[in-house]
């Protein structure tokens, strides 16, 4: 007899399908169920994962950079018109930030001091249809906490659902589970949008009567308190009887790098050096 | 005093096993590993599938249903599944496969790969009403079908590599 043939009985396997049951219930009741267990093992998996990405990702890079070199010309023409229409909107831009800033001191305005954030690596994702979490390379010892809203490269993309001693999990925009408060740009109409497990997001609890056309920039309300407030979403790209359809700026199916807000730190409070103490006792 | 256990023969018997078992880890973490390609996030082969259902049907010793129920617990665990999902669909899959082995075995290529659509097509399947259940709503089938073809015509070559490791496994004991 081998050693595993006592483990593969018919009683043990009863016993393992009634456990699975058991596990199965208790986290469908409550999902957050055994989270300290699975952020552990996540954790201790996470440098594997990392080392299998890596030649993935540098395989996904050089295969982006051979495609990128056949329209290497078209591309910077393109680059070149774009960066003369930047200069004049940063010339526009520096412009409007002195006239602002002489405007806030002159009504004595507290400004929000500007985000700061913990760039990380998609390390591993949900790989299915049904769950749409992705998990990165940062954890706890980096200053990821819970809620924090994440970024891709050109809008959010998600918030963090578990945190780690050295990995997270983000729950994309995208999970059905996902709801954030939202505001229409120009208008003052708030919103939430919610996920589908579907590119696009959904705009729910719009009056009938607001006028809402497509194009429409979509950005976090800070509503709840869980997302800072005017971070870029997406726009409205449909709008078909009573429902209103958002394409997100980021591509959240094919996220690779990340930044996550970090709130934790509180830009007002100044870090003191406490060597320059030792003088004054 | 020589330790017994060391012997040339029983290290020669540990290192192939841990090739076969290495295999199947190494297909558990592709199947989480994220690709840096578009979409992969939701359509892509379900590889700890493959070494579940060849070897269950070739030498269910090598993988015992507390390996099969610990490796569904992995995968609930990383990808953020609900827990026990696929700890109860891995040890589903084994018992139906282990029943059906010696009929699998006989038969010609063809019908052993469609065994294995066969079983891939109910986790996939499983996956969907059970998630079309707790969200009371009707999944998209699109992506299901997608990864569910690709897992089917991914499974030739990992076979492959499979029937390769199956040659260098040590012969099994009389019943296996």
């Amino acid at each position: 007899m081998l050693p595993f043939d006592v483990l593969n009985g018919r009683s043990a396997i009863i016993a393992l399908l009634a456990l699975s049951g058991l596990l199965l219930f208790s986290s469908i009741i409550n999902p957050s169920f055994m989270q300290g267990a699975r952020t552990g093992l996540v954790d201790i998996t996470a440098p594997v994962l990392k080392a299998i990405n890596t030649p993935f990702d540098m395989a996904a890079n050089f295969v982006g950079g051979v495609s990128g070199l056949t329209n290497l010309r078209a591309e910077n023409a393109q680059l070149e018109a774009e960066n003369k229409r930047l200069r004049e909107w940063y010339q526009t831009a520096l412009m409007l930030q002195a006239e602002n800033q002489s405007l806030q001191e002159l009504l004595n305005v507290k400004v929000d001091a500007p985000h700061k954030y913990i760039t990380a690596k998609v390390i591993a994702d949900s790989g299915n249809s049904f769950v749409k979490t992705v998990l990165v390379g940062v954890g706890q010892i980096d200053g990821v906490q819970k809620n924090q809203a994440v970024l891709g490269e050109e809008g959010l993309i998600g918030r963090v659902i578990e945190v780690g001693k050295t990995s997270s999990r983000i729950m994309l925009l995208t999970d059905l589970n996902s709801r954030v408060p939202i505001i229409l740009e120009g208008t003052r109409q708030k919103a939430m949008l919610t996920g589908s497990n579907a590119p696009l997001l959904d705009l729910k609890y719009i009056p009938d009567d607001s006028a809402i056309t497509t194009g429409i920039r979509v950005v976090t309300s800070g509503d709840g308190g869980v997302f800072p407030s005017g971070l870029p979403i997406g726009r409205v790209s449909s709008i078909e009887n009573k429902s209103i359809k958002v394409k997100p700026f980021a591509d959240i199916n094919h996220v690779s790098n990340v930044r996550i807000v970090n709130t934790s730190i509180n830009p007002n409070l100044m870090s003191i050096d406490l060597d320059t103490f030792k003088d004054i006792h | 005093m020589r330790n017994a256990f060391f012997t040339s023969e029983n290290l020669d018997w540990i290192w192939r096993l841990g090739i076969a078992q290495g295999f199947v880890g190494l297909m558990l973490l592709l199947s989480l590993v994220s690709f840096s390609i578009p979409y992969s996030d939701s359509i892509r082969p379900f590889f700890v599938l493959m070494p579940l259902y060849y070897w269950s049907i070739y030498r269910p010793s090598l993988v015992p249903v507390i390996i099969l129920f610990a490796l569904g617990l992995i995968v609930d665990f990383v990808s953020g599944f609900p827990i026990g999902l696929h700890a109860a669909l891995f040890v589903i899959v084994h018992l139906i496969v282990k029943r059906q082995r010696l009929f699998l075995m006989g038969q010609p290529y063809p019908m052993f790969w469609m065994g294995f659509a066969i079983v891939t097509t109910f986790v996939f399947v499983a996956q969907w009403l059970f998630f079309s259940l707790i969200n009371l709503q009707l999944m998209a089938l699109n992506e299901i079908i997608a990864s569910n073809f690709i897992t089917i015509l991914f499974f030739p070559f990992i076979a492959m590599i499979m029937a390769f490791i199956q040659k260098i496994l040590p012969r099994p004991p009389k019943g296996y």
